[in-house]
């Protein structure tokens, strides 16, 4: 076995006292002369170079910092830490301070810090195998290395600090830059991964957006915050959880019997299969309501989990959901799994025995039939409704022939399950309306979001729902099997927990919207949007009253509204038909999605003061490409027109170890001189 | 040579009428070996060729004696990219590793020169044997470097002595001075205090009832009332007056032995001196911060595989262009900066500057003329030639033998 390769102790302490300077480099020869004068000078340069190579890399003890190597967040949590990096460099966790692995293993080529990983100190040959995942993280850290030896300072980029001009006119960037940093989540049981490639744009500084969005409650959504949901459910499995401190607080409470019992079905949904799940295809777009865009193509629903929606459906929390819903990227087959609900909670008499493997046969085969099944359909249609009131006509009539085959209909719904749910969801008011008025109007009658806990009430402990069916006796005989059952969950009494919630919630007046409200299903970005969206709707019901509704019947429609057709202008706005291209070099600038560049650095030249605490905005941003590639015009301008503000975006570019930087800079020509 | 360059006159209003190249076709057979990898090496029977590190599919050279092998003997240059040790924060002249292009790792490998290794140890948990021995290293060095600084201060102690003599003479001749000068009942103790402590002086010239072991728990007392944990700089005045009195008791035990003679010894008190000697702090103590692995020789190399044939027509290019340049003798690097695909030397890059600009084409004809006006433009004004090669299609044979051909271009001005 060969010696290890470490440097005595007294050339340790020589070269702690050995000068900070570089032997002068001397010009080069242009030409090969070929004298002995050439060689001893070639001589002498590769031997003083060769020995500035050799020197070890040494510090003082006490001036040297420490960190230790966390494979698992990928980050380097510093133990002791001496020097002024931490101005520009790292990130406050909750388990201290920590950096990031470019700026760690720069640190450690300074010599500014030793790092530990299984009780011995890394090499930066080690250091580079273990905390750069791939070759292209290799090119960003020499891009990042390069830049910092030259004085700037780079961090990782920052999302949080580019600002739209409609966030830039309500001052978000003020409160997000007065908010100053969160601590991350480097808790080994929730980890952050802040350099995971589908996150990397999504950074962990965003905490405090994510805290204004919440703060506005539903109204407003944060789409890097449903990024991020979307994304959690896949990285369970990793340990890696992004919920906001909210959640984890929820989570800490105490749970009832109830709320443990619900959440061990709400697990159950996305992993269980069987029989019980059943497969349930979205439909088309055109079908859909405007504005939807659905999430998949189809959706498995464990018809226990439903069923045990449809009884504390309304009371559910939002945080325990498998999915939140907001804006128009609903996931819909839960929507319609909450739409379901209603109509389970009307059938519950016939189907509450026995809920997840009869409830299909007990509702659709047996029990529902005729009149029975329409009327239990109602409530899920009047909430159906209620969520997303721009339902279109012809959507509504899709399904309506399938749907009054009658017994014939029912077969079809019993054998093919997967697809019940969308028909029935594509029913519309005009069936409701027309067939179950009276019905409605006896059990439902002023019925509206605010008054939904009253109305939970109402159907499920009054005894006048028994009188309103046909299935009383029945009811009567299943809710005492029902008591008879030694379950652990008693689904009889109302939990408690569920109580409390209600009245926080009607006190908070959160979900409890005015029915002069409009629900919309899109995102709405001011309130501007929302009166257009307004008048668009009101319109819409004004063209749809008396004889004008004649219009909307049949397949064909009017394409123009009132709303659009304020102008000639207007209407040719909205056809696309007069529009013109205003941004020429942008449209030839289009870039395909796949090749846009993703900003990796925020640069801070050194000139350019940085506060840690309360960053400004960069000197640049940079682009490192992958395997030498160079940025296209397209790309950098591309990349450049996707923010507001005028900082330069540049072009990093790795080339056999050698770095080397490409901006695109617009140029305005001077006025041509008259003389 | 490429002797033959085309003159491109500025003056000329078409492309067509200002470049004008000459051709010449340098067919030189020799193997250019695309096709040739072994697909796994047995690393033993390598024991003499350079190991190239891989690291996150990059080749870099983490050894400095390696890297000046490849400098001196085999004409690889590469590029450095880390930070140099005596001066990190510049990024004029950088350190170790030496990244290597792909064309130089391949030629490398293709001459018999070296091979490329990955360490797979490296990502995977430490092995305890390599624990163990890195403890001890580290603790080695440290003692290392406590016997170092006592060796180091007991040198300085040596060349000293004589001026540590000479000061102790003095000292004992000012006492002796004093004290004849003074009072006869006034002893050399409290001479001590008077250095010691100004106020104690006037109490004891005042009293003269002190006597020497009164004053030594004096100070003693005031040593322990004033040091706290808290006050270094406390702790180490006291400490230190602590070794004068020390030093002024022995010179006085000295005197009262021996009378009113002076009989200090150069090598007595070089042992005096040398007894002092503390060891080295900790927070005293230097740490190495490695660039490479000092325990690689611990870890087992296993082959990197390079393709066995190259993918692209560019890269069985660059690399044919690459090999057969480095064969005429060239220095090859990285030509990115002026445009090119390599810069060419014709001595070594430590003291000569690049000659020529070689852009590697798959069909010269293909060229656009203002991309040529331009990158000649640009080799003019560096001093260099353009050139572009490409690979002599008709010349590539069924072994993959083929030819490289040039064409070099010069900006020609009017005298």
């Amino acid at each position: 076995m060969a010696s290890p390769l470490f440097t005595s102790g007294k050339d340790l302490l020589c070269a702690r006292g050995r000068g900070q300077s570089v032997p002068p480099s001397g010009e080069k020869l242009q030409e090969v002369g070929g004298s002995c004068l050439e060689a001893k000078q070639l001589e002498t340069r590769l031997r003083e170079h060769q020995e500035l190579l050799q020197e070890p890399k040494v510090a003082r003890r006490d001036q040297v910092s420490k960190g230790k190597w966390l494979l698992e967040s990928r980050m380097v949590n510093l133990v002791c830490h001496t020097g002024k990096f931490w101005h520009y460099m790292g990130a406050e966790t909750d388990i201290g301070r920590c950096l990031y692995p470019e700026e760690a293993l720069y640190l450690i080529d300074t010599g500014e810090l030793e790092v530990e990983y299984n009780g011995i100190v890394l090499s930066m040959q080690q250091a580079e195998e273990l905390l750069l995942e791939d070759s292209h993280h290799l090119e960003r850290y020499l891009v990042y290395a390069h830049l910092s030896r030259t004085g700037c300072k780079l961090l990782y980029h920052q999302p949080h600090l580019v600002f739209t001009k409609y966030e830039k006119e309500i001052r978000l960037d003020q409160h997000q830059s007065n908010t100053g940093r969160k601590k991350l989540k480097l808790d080994k049981k929730k980890i952050v991964n802040p350099t995971d490639s589908c996150t990397s744009q999504i950074k962990v500084e965003d905490n405090s957006l994510k805290e204004f969005y919440e703060s506005l409650g539903d109204a407003a959504k944060n789409p890097l915050l449903e990024e991020r949901e979307d994304s959690d459910i896949h990285c369970d499995k990793k340990n890696i959880s992004g919920d906001p401190p909210n959640f984890q607080q929820k989570k800490k409470e105490q749970l009832s019997d109830y709320e443990l019992q619900w959440k061990k079905l709400l697990d159950m949904i996305p992993n269980m299969y069987g029989q019980n799940v059943i497969n349930v295809d979205v439909e088309s777009p055109d079908l859909l309501p405007k504005g939807c865009k659905p999430i998949k193509q189809s959706y498995q629903i464990s018809q226990l989990g439903l069923w045990y929606y449809s009884i504390y459906e309304e009371g559910r929390p939002e945080s325990d959901a498998p999915r939140k819903q907001r804006g128009p990227e609903c996931d819909w087959g839960q929507r319609w799994g909450q739409g379901n609900n209603r109509f389970q909670s009307r059938t519950r008499g016939s189907s509450w025995p026995d809920p997840p493997d009869s409830w299909r046969d007990d509702r659709f085969g047996n029990s529902v039939s005729g009149d029975r099944w329409k009327d239990t359909s109602s409530g899920g249609h009047d909430r159906w409704g209620n969520c997303d009131g721009d339902i279109g006509g012809r959507r509504w009539g899709h399904d309506g022939n399938r749907w009054e085959d009658g017994g014939g209909s029912n077969d079809r719904w019993k054998n093919d399950g997967g697809d019940w749910g969308n028909h029935w969801k594509s029913r519309g008011e005009n069936h409701r309306e027309a067939d179950h008025g009276d019905w409605r109007s006896q059990h439902f009658q002023g019925r509206d979001r605010k008054r939904k806990n009253d109305y939970w009430q109402h159907d499920w402990r009054e005894p006048d729902y028994e009188q309103s069916t046909n299935h009383g006796g029945e009811y009567h005989n299943q809710q005492q099997n029902r008591r008879d059952r030694t379950d652990i969950v008693d689904y009889d009494v109302r939990p408690a927990w569920k109580r409390k919630r209600c009245v926080k919630r009607r006190q908070q007046g959160r979900d409890c919207y005015p029915s002069s409200l409009l629900w919309v299903g899109n995102e709405i970005r001011s309130w501007k949007e929302y009166k257009n969206h307004a008048k668009e709707v009101t319109c819409t019901k004004m063209l749809k009253e008396k004889m004008r509704n004649t219009l909307w019947k049949g397949t064909t429609t009017p394409l123009l509204k009132p709303i659009i057709a304020s102008s000639a202008e207007a209407v040719l706005e909205t056809c696309s038909l007069g529009s013109q291209v205003k941004d020429w070099a942008e449209y030839k600038a289009k870039v395909p999605q796949e090749s846009r560049l993703q900003v990796h650095y925020d640069v801070y030249l050194p000139t350019v003061p940085y506060k840690k605490t309360k960053p400004s905005l960069p000197s640049k941003r940079v682009v490192v490409m992958r395997d030498g590639m160079m940025p296209s015009p397209g790309q950098l301008l591309e990349l450049t027109t996707r923010f507001h503000d005028d900082v330069p975006v540049v072009g990093g570019l790795v080339a056999g170890g050698e770095v080397r930087l490409y901006t695109l800079s617009t140029l305005s020509l001077p006025p041509p001189c008259t003389l | 040579m490429l002797n033959e360059e085309a003159k491109v006159t500025p003056e000329a209003t078409t492309a067509d009428r200002a470049i004008s190249f000459a051709s010449q076709t340098f067919k030189m057979a020799h193997k250019s070996q695309v096709e040739t990898v072994e697909d796994s090496v047995d690393i033993q029977d390598n024991e003499s060729k350079i190991l190239i590190p891989y690291t996150h599919s990059r080749a870099q050279v983490w050894d400095p004696q390696v890297t000046d092998i490849l400098w001196k003997q085999h004409r690889i240059t590469g590029q450095l990219v880390g930070a140099l040790p005596r001066l990190p924060h510049q990024s004029a002249l950088l350190g170790l590793p030496l990244s290597l292009m792909s064309e130089e790792v391949k030629l490398l490998q293709d001459e018999g020169i070296g091979v490329p290794v990955t360490y797979m140890e490296m990502k995977e948990d430490v092995k305890e044997e390599i624990r163990v021995e890195f403890q001890r290293c580290v603790k080695r060095c440290q003692e290392e470097q406590v016997n170092e600084a006592k060796n180091h201060r007991k040198r300085e102690i040596e060349l000293m002595a004589d001026k540590i003599l000479d000061g102790k003479r003095k000292k004992f001749e000012e006492r002796k001075r004093k004290k004849e000068e003074g009072a006869g009942d006034i002893q050399g103790g409290k001479i001590i205090s008077v250095e010691i402590k100004d106020k104690k002086e006037q109490e004891s010239v005042s009293s003269g009832k002190h006597n020497q072991s009164e004053e030594i728990k004096e100070i003693e007392n005031i040593s322990s009332e004033k040091i706290t944990p808290r006050d270094n700089w406390c702790q180490e005045t006291v400490e230190s007056q602590e070794e004068e009195y020390k030093e002024m008791k022995d010179c006085t035990n000295c005197q009262e032995e021996e009378g009113e003679t002076c009989n200090l010894d150069r090598e007595k008190i070089i042992e005096e001196e040398v007894a002092k000697i503390k060891d080295l702090q900790e927070n005293m103590q230097v740490v190495e911060i490695f660039t490479q692995n000092p325990l690689i020789s611990w870890l087992k190399p296993k082959s990197h595989p390079l393709p066995t044939q190259l993918k692209y027509t560019m890269e069985r290019t660059r690399y044919a262009v690459f090999r057969d340049l480095w064969h005429r003798g060239y220095h090859m690097t990285q030509g990115l900066k002026f445009g090119g695909d390599f810069l060419a030397y014709s001595g070594d890059p430590h003291l000569y500057h690049a000659c020529f600009i070689i852009r590697c084409v798959e069909d010269p004809d293909r060229v656009s003329m203002r991309d040529l006006v331009a990158a000649v433009r640009t080799a003019a004004a560096t001093k260099k030639t353009f050139v572009l090669a490409a690979i002599d299609r008709n010349s590539v044979s069924e072994d993959n033998n083929c030819m490289v051909k040039y064409r070099s271009y010069q900006w020609a001005y009017d005298d």
